[in-house]
């Protein structure tokens, strides 16, 4: 199998055969670290060998189902290395910092699933193939929140299943109405990204079609107004899942817009455009002030993740090679920051069980290791200097600013949303007198470092020395913008 | 000759319809399901003796011997029911239903 | 050593310090202090070093030092480069904030001796002066907001250092969130900057020399914005409300960031676009104003203060309100040479506040400080010869400095302005010497613990800078040629004063001085007087802008978050969503009474299916039979 179908279906196999094979807990644990391991050297090697040059590589073509034009099509460009490799990294991270927790042979079964779906969804330019991995990498997350949740999780993991179907469900009529006006226009079914692109659809067509794909992403994103699921959800998923939700999937929606919206609707994106960038816009300063006055960490959280996805929305939208690559470039910075802070939370609730912002305090005293770890990935998602999100904030400020000097400004205040919540939040769990909740708190073990430690230096390091990340990502945006040769926005 | 047949058959098919719609008790309820057997059996035999053609009286045969091992089934299905709710009362028995 | 090195080791020498210091803390407890003290200073000490030979080449033999570390970012036009430059202005910035620092440094191991996070304060201490010299020797806006946002993220870390009492780090995140706002002013500023001259590359040179290409509403635009990244860091109406505030840090804190180095940061940044800020008239004469504003409020709320810090928080707000009044005429050098003993003098006032803080156990107030000449002689001749002069008593270097500016305003024709500062400056003295007054000479006597060598060695080198520091640049009415202004070259605004005239705005300045420290005495010392001072005034309470601040911004924006949370969020669209699944599944209740489990009404539905459907084939065939 060559480097992207082992990316792809070696979790899934290996989670098959755990689903089927009933073994001991630690065995399971053993076999989900060498998978994740196996995986994540070769997403490593994938990164080493990539060519930040060349458009798509690694491209693999298998035939499926002949007739209707359904194939195995796989490829990775910059844009989806950023995912891919985050998907990599987290994901045995997590197992190194949560081994100890979960006794659940269906946490991890589910988890490997995830990943190998989310892999799938990334890679894949077919749209028929998108859309299977894009359901299968929904489905573990639903039976994580309803096994392993908190509080009211059979109805929160209802409800946010039904959301995201209905959102999928719009997307596939989508798919399977341009398929067939492929059909009419070029007399054979195909499914490929490349052929679609070459339909033409009157506008009024273009627009209903668009947004049949942008309902299934903006609900995943999610962005202002389908947002209701969010903040319950996260309370309620465990760990894994909601690091698998906010770090990779949310993200997964950002990607597929920019995948598949702009090559297929490249006229239509450009047309709503500036309403999406107002939606953007608008959720980027609604749901940091929402943040404002939650009391429950995950809901906070949940929140603030929506607010910086609403500004890739708008550095995808700005459409130009600032706003891309900053949006790319705050994908991968977000995912591992919050990835990160979920994580810590999860601690912190295994150790104080709570999540209430009121009843913590004074953690910084007693556990300085935490303190400091969480303080630092609180204010990278902030967007300090020298860490990964302050240069991605910056290049969506300047694309914005580019596309519009209002929006450039309005835009900038993401320098100052996240802020408003994020150092209350800080003082209030980690400053202070520790109380009786916190009091005995322990320090992070040594096994919890190796999980934060690495995530730390990468946030660092994409900070310090950012040029050496966006290389792989400029040339696929340059390539996005010099094939569709859209006409300038004038200021 | 075949139209009494048929008309003794239909008779015979309400009776059994009415049995399984009306009445509550389980049994009777498995003695109407037979009757509604047998009207069709009577029926197929009669049309087959009428056009000289004997593969429906094979196939009404096959359904006394089907009928037959469904008695034995509906005979040990009694048992369980009666073992669970001390009664042969269909209308106990409507636990697929929505009712909260 | 080469150029390039020398840079370098200047910036990364406090860096590596302040990271191996920070490992060491967190991964081994009970390190031995002076492992600490000793990673502390030397990484402050071979900075300092280097930047006094830095300077010293850049003064006498105009040398320039550059560094280009490596690429941070590129795409497209936007290439920015981390690259060091030590030209005139910067040499001068890094000749007193190195220095400064190292003897901070020096004092702070004296004051925070046997504190329980000895190693984290030189962490983030280190970490300061790493982002300060990031700060002022980028080669460009870029990096060099990074340090400036840096110094911020410090400035937060230390004023809620001690985090057991969480006012403290409250007052840290007003700061930050303060600091950010100018920092939003800031950033939009370099943006809109690149956009429009970006192509020719970003660095400070590139920018400066092709700021002609941009119209003027724009570039006055781009000028308002970077002065409102001055505003936070410098702390000017409106986003001075931190600095007070910031006082709850350790005072070689508030001695280092809060007086002599960060907060200076928007005075070099607005020299530092010096070219820009003379093209656009309109937003110079604007930051004089605020500058004024900033330099009068300050001095009046400071003397209605009772915290010893405090009064010097205000006071160094009401200092930076005079450079930027000199930057908003134009006298962009003097603004610079009053920043230079500003440091000095404004360093050796806190450090001794600190000092006396220490003596006597962490009071404050001065109303409990009476009385302490006797026990801390020496602390008592180097605070009173701090404040002359900050009071600008000659020859003490703040008189040419402040002389200067003053002359500057005078000779600019803005009478407003003048008078704001003059009388700022007569309140300057007032509220100094109120505090000396107050504290040194009572009735009662007090006796508080002796300070460590530590802490007093550094004063007294601070002590004789802050009566020298004034030779740097004399003017030529006493034989000096300006060297300072000569060596910084930088776009001054030129102003003819008269010698006569000079001469006279000495004299009157100066005896209205002595005017007022008489008053000041007749008025507080061996007096009750402070002890009738009322704090619930106006003025005591800083003209209630806290509470205003807070019923116009915070408040608002928590009602904004509940509406938005509460009302838009849940009441609006969720209850709408979950409305619609809810009629839904009314809708299925209403057919769901079919469904009864009873088998034989299944049958009956059946029969009923079966024979609709006869009368519908026979209603279909009657035509056919």
């Amino acid at each position: 199998m060559s480097t992207l179908s082992i990316l792809i279906f070696l979790p899934i196999i290996a989670a098959i055969f755990l689903f089927f094979v009933r073994i001991n807990i630690q065995i399971v644990k053993v076999i989900y670290m060498l998978v994740t391991s196996i995986i994540l050297y070769v997403s490593l090697k994938l990164y080493v060998d990539f060519d930040p040059n060349a458009p798509m590589q690694f491209v693999e073509y298998k035939v499926w189902i002949y007739e209707y034009g359904i194939n195995y099509f796989v490829g990775v460009d910059g844009v989806s290395l950023g995912i891919v490799m985050m998907n990599a990294i987290l994901m045995p991270l997590v197992a190194v910092a949560l081994y100890k927790q979960r006794d659940k042979h269906g946490y991890w079964i589910h988890l490997l699933f995830v990943q190998g779906g989310i892999m799938g969804a990334v890679l894949s330019l077919d749209l028929m193939l998108f859309y299977l991995f894009w359901e299968v990498m929904l489905l573990p997350i639903f039976f994580m929140i309803g096994l392993f949740g908190f509080g009211r999780k059979n109805f929160v993991t209802m409800k946010f299943n039904m959301y995201t179907i209905l959102g999928s469900l719009m997307m596939l009529i989508s798919i399977l109405y341009i398929a067939v006006q492929y059909k009419e226009q070029f007399g054979v079914y195909s499914f490929s990204l490349y052929d679609l692109k070459n339909i033409t659809l009157s506008s009024t067509q273009s627009i209903l079609v668009f947004s049949g794909f942008m309902l299934a992403f903006a609900i995943k994103i999610p962005i202002f107004p389908f947002h209701t699921w969010l903040s319950e959800t996260y309370r309620s998923a465990p760990t894994g899942a909601v690091i698998v939700m906010s770090a990779l999937m949310a993200k997964l929606g950002t990607y597929a817009i920019w995948r598949f919206l702009f090559t297929l609707f490249n006229e239509t994106s450009h047309a709503v455009a500036p309403y999406f960038i107002g939606l953007g816009l608008f959720g980027l300063i609604f749901f940091g002030i929402s943040a404002m006055n939650q009391t429950h960490l995950k809901k906070m959280f949940a929140l603030s993740s929506a607010s910086h996805l609403s500004l890739i929305v708008v550095g995808f939208f700005i459409y130009d090679v600032y706003g891309l690559v900053g949006s790319s470039y705050l994908m991968v910075a977000h995912a591992i920051s919050s990835a990160a802070l979920f994580l810590m939370v999860g601690m912190l609730f295994e150790r104080t069980k709570t999540h209430y912002i009121a009843s913590l305090g004074g953690i910084a005293k007693v556990a300085p290791r935490f303190a400091l770890f969480f303080a630092f990935f609180a204010l990278s998602i902030v967007g300090v200097p020298l860490t990964a999100g302050f240069v991605a904030e910056v290049l969506i400020i300047l694309g914005a600013f580019n596309y519009n000097i209002y929006i450039g400004f309005i835009t900038a205040t993401t320098i100052l949303i996240a802020m408003l919540f994020m150092f209350k939040m800080i003082s209030k769990v980690l400053f202070g007198e520790p109380n009786e909740v916190t009091k005995n708190f322990q320090d992070l073990r040594l096994h919890e470092l190796f999980a934060l430690v690495p995530l730390a230096l990468l946030v660092l390091a994409m900070g310090i020395f950012p040029n050496y990340f966006i290389k792989n990502i400029e040339p696929t945006a340059q390539f996005y913008i010099l094939e569709k040769e859209v006409p300038k926005n004038d200021k | 000759m075949l139209q009494e047949y048929m008309i003794l058959s239909i008779i015979l098919f309400c009776i059994g319809v009415v049995g399984l719609i009306s009445r509550r008790n389980i049994i009777v309820i498995y003695m109407s399901i037979e009757l509604l057997l047998n009207a069709v059996n009577l029926s197929l035999v009669a049309i087959s003796a009428d056009m000289a053609d004997a593969s429906a009286q094979v196939m009404s045969i096959i359904i006394i011997a089907i009928a037959a091992s469904e008695a034995a089934l509906f005979m040990s299905l009694f048992v369980v029911l009666f073992k669970k709710k001390s009664s042969l009362d269909a209308n106990i028995f409507d636990m697929l239903g929505s009712k909260r | 050593m080469s150029d390039s090195l020398i840079l370098n080791i200047l910036l990364l020498s406090p860096l590596l310090s302040a990271t191996l210091i920070f490992l060491l803390n967190i991964s081994i407890s009970g390190v031995k202090q002076y492992i600490y003290t000793s990673l502390a200073l030397a990484g402050s000490g071979i900075s300092a070093l280097l930047a006094l030979y830095l300077s010293y080449f850049s003064y006498f033999e105009n040398q320039v030092f550059t560094s280009h570390l490596f690429t941070w970012l590129s795409i497209e036009d936007f290439i920015v480069e981390v690259a060091l430059k030590a030209d005139a202005l910067s040499s001068f910035m890094i000749l007193f904030i190195a220095p400064v620092s190292f003897l901070i440094h020096v004092y702070a191991s004296g004051y925070m001796n046997k504190d329980k996070s000895y190693g984290r304060f030189f962490a983030y201490f280190n970490l300061f002066i790493f982002f300060m010299f990031l700060l002022v020797l980028a080669d460009n806006p870029i990096i060099m907001f990074i340090g400036w946002e840096g110094v911020g993220l410090t400035s937060y870390a230390l004023i809620g250092f001690y985090f057991e009492d969480i006012k403290n780090t409250y007052a840290g995140n007003k700061a930050f969130i303060a600091n950010r706002v100018g920092d939003f002013g800031f950033l939009s500023a370099l943006m809109l900057l690149f956009l429009e001259i970006g192509s020719g590359g970003m660095s400070f040179d590139a920018i400066l020399s092709n700021i002609g290409q941009i119209e003027a509403p724009m570039l006055s635009l781009i000028a308002f914005l970077l002065f409102v990244g001055a505003m936070g860091k410098s702390a000017q109406i409106p986003l001075f409300v931190w600095l007070p505030d910031a006082m709850a840090g350790p005072t070689p804190v508030s001695a280092l960031i809060h007086a002599a180095t960060m907060v200076t940061a928007g005075v070099y940044m607005v020299a530092r676009f010096a070219p820009l800020y003379n093209l656009t008239f309109d937003v110079s004469l604007f930051i004089a104003y605020i500058g004024a504003f900033s330099a009068l409020f300050a001095a009046i709320v400071a003397t209605r203060q009772f915290d010893i810090k405090k009064i010097l928080a205000y006071s160094t707000m009401s200092q930076l309100g005079f450079m930027f009044m000199a930057l908003g005429v134009g006298a962009y050098s003097t603004a610079l040479f009053h920043m230079f003993t500003h440091a000095f003098f404004k360093a050796l006032l806190f450090m001794g506040a600190g000092a006396i803080i220490v003596a006597f156990h962490h009071k404050q107030d001065i109303r409990e400080l009476r009385g302490i000449k006797e026990s801390m002689p020496a602390l008592f001749v180097m605070i009173l010869i701090a404040t002359l002069t900050i009071s600008a008593i000659p020859p003490l270097s703040a008189f040419f400095s402040k002389d200067a500016i003053m002359s500057a305003l005078y000779a600019s024709g803005h009478a407003p302005l003048f008078l704001m500062a003059f009388t700022a400056s007569l309140l300057t003295v007032f509220y100094m010497f109120r505090l000396v007054f107050v504290v040194f000479y009572s009735n009662t006597k007090q006796v508080g613990e002796a300070n460590s060598k530590s802490m007093l060695y550094p004063m007294t080198v601070l002590t004789i800078f802050s009566i020298f520091a004034g030779l740097l640049n004399m003017p030529e009415i006493f034989g000096g040629n300006l060297n300072m202004s000569n060596w910084l070259d930088i776009a001054d605004k030129k102003f003819i004063v008269t010698h006569f005239d000079e001469l006279m705005l000495m004299s009157i300045n100066t005896l209205a001085i002595i005017g007022v420290i008489f008053y000041t005495y007749k008025r507080y010392a061996y007096t009750n007087t402070i002890d009738k001072e009322s704090e619930h005034t106006l003025v005591a309470n800083k003209f209630y802008i806290d509470e205003i601040y807070s019923a116009v911004v915070v408040k608002p924006l928590y009602a904004l978050s509940i509406l938005f949370d509460k009302h838009i969020s849940n009441n609006l669209i969720d209850n709408t969503i979950h409305n619609l699944a809810l009629y839904y599944e009314k809708l299925g209740l209403l057919f769901s009474g079919f469904e009864n489990g009873n088998v034989r009404n299944y049958a009956l539905y059946m029969l009923v299916g079966a024979v609709s459907g006869f009368i519908y084939l026979y209603v279909l065939l009657r035509a056919a039979l």
